[in-house]
């Protein structure tokens, strides 16, 4: 009954003790820091509702995370986006946008993600040139004062320093890739009676690429 | 009575000119500004599509201007029929004293 009880206990539990490693030769932790020469780090976000349908995007993006090569699971780190970056293409909505009713810039001016680890990682391609992985980023997600844990599917590429990366920033290079979606509901934002829902989406579809550097080099 | 007439049309004029330009461009609630432009090209490095995207200038006429525009012309031209109207009648009646 014990050796049951145990081994059940090692089913259930394996997923979250899995140690994921980069198959790369890699040693240490390493700090990968958001960097735009990288890549334009952005979020895209677009609102569906029956009366109207726009799109948006935020560009004041800044973060880091540390990533272990040897326990892709243990990476752990924050990103947050400037409310104040938004922009939809018409100026009065940006400042609704903005306002106490809305996202409450003055208030609450980051949206952030706090990432507490990886689940689910899954080496997809390996080349000599880069390693990409799909996973499950698991964090709290805070977002008009509200803080909900929340889980996000990331495709995230690993490009091992070499001349050609150089020319973009020193270390190894990384790119994050996310598609998810926000219910304004979860976050308490009610913006002015009657538009969520006719001319605001309940949801909010949001696709983000980061882009980053690791800061210790790995040549000189 | 001729300056009534011509209020009355002008004025019909802009208000039917607004409503068309904001059908055509759209028929947007807000006034847009700008518009998101996406540059896509293949980045080698990682082996995917990189997306750069910036904001140009574009006006795009909304319900928030063409709509009080349109009121406060449909109002002209009806006040400008309305008087033209009324100056028309009294110089009939004078006609017929």
């Amino acid at each position: 009954m014990f050796i049951i009880g145990v081994m059940l206990a090692l089913i259930v539990s394996a997923p979250l003790l899995a140690q994921t490693a980069l198959p790369l030769p890699l040693k240490g932790a390493r700090t990968v820091v958001l960097n735009n020469a990288v890549g334009q780090n952005l979020c895209q976000f677009v609102s569906s509702a029956p009366l109207e349908e726009f799109e948006g995007t935020a560009d004041g993006i800044e973060g880091s995370f540390v990533l272990d090569p040897q326990n892709l699971e243990a990476t752990r780190g924050r990103i947050r986006v400037a409310v104040a970056s938004m922009r939809t293409g018409i100026a009065r909505r940006d400042e609704h946008l903005r306002s106490p009713e809305w996202l409450d810039a003055e208030r609450y001016p980051y949206i952030e993600f706090e990432l507490q680890g990886l689940r689910q990682v899954r080496i997809t391609e390996r080349t000599a040139g880069r390693v990409v992985l799909q996973a499950v980023a698991v964090g709290d997600f805070s977002l008009h004062g509200v803080r909900k844990p929340m889980e996000l599917p990331i495709v995230m590429t690993y490009v091992p320093e070499s001349e050609q990366t150089r020319q973009r920033a020193p270390g190894d290079l990384v790119q994050v890739q996310s598609e998810f979606t926000i219910s304004l509901r979860d976050f308490d934002i009610r913006g002015r009676q009657g538009v969520i829902g006719s001319r605001v989406g309940e949801v909010i579809r949001v696709k983000a690429s980061f882009y980053g550097a690791t800061t210790v080099s790995n040549k000189p | 009575m001729r300056g009534w007439k011509l209020l009355q049309w002008g004025a019909a004029f802009i208000a039917v000119a607004v409503l068309l330009v904001w059908a055509l461009q759209g028929m947007h609630v807000f006034t847009k500004q700008q518009r998101k432009v996406v540059h896509r090209e293949e980045d080698p490095l990682f082996g995917t599509v990189r997306e750069r995207v910036e904001w140009q200038p574009d006006f795009r006429l909304g319900l928030d201007i063409a709509g009080p525009v349109a009121v406060a012309a449909g109002a002209a031209a009806a006040l400008g029929w309305w008087r033209a109207r009324k100056a028309s009648a009294r110089r009939m009646s004078h006609y017929h004293e």
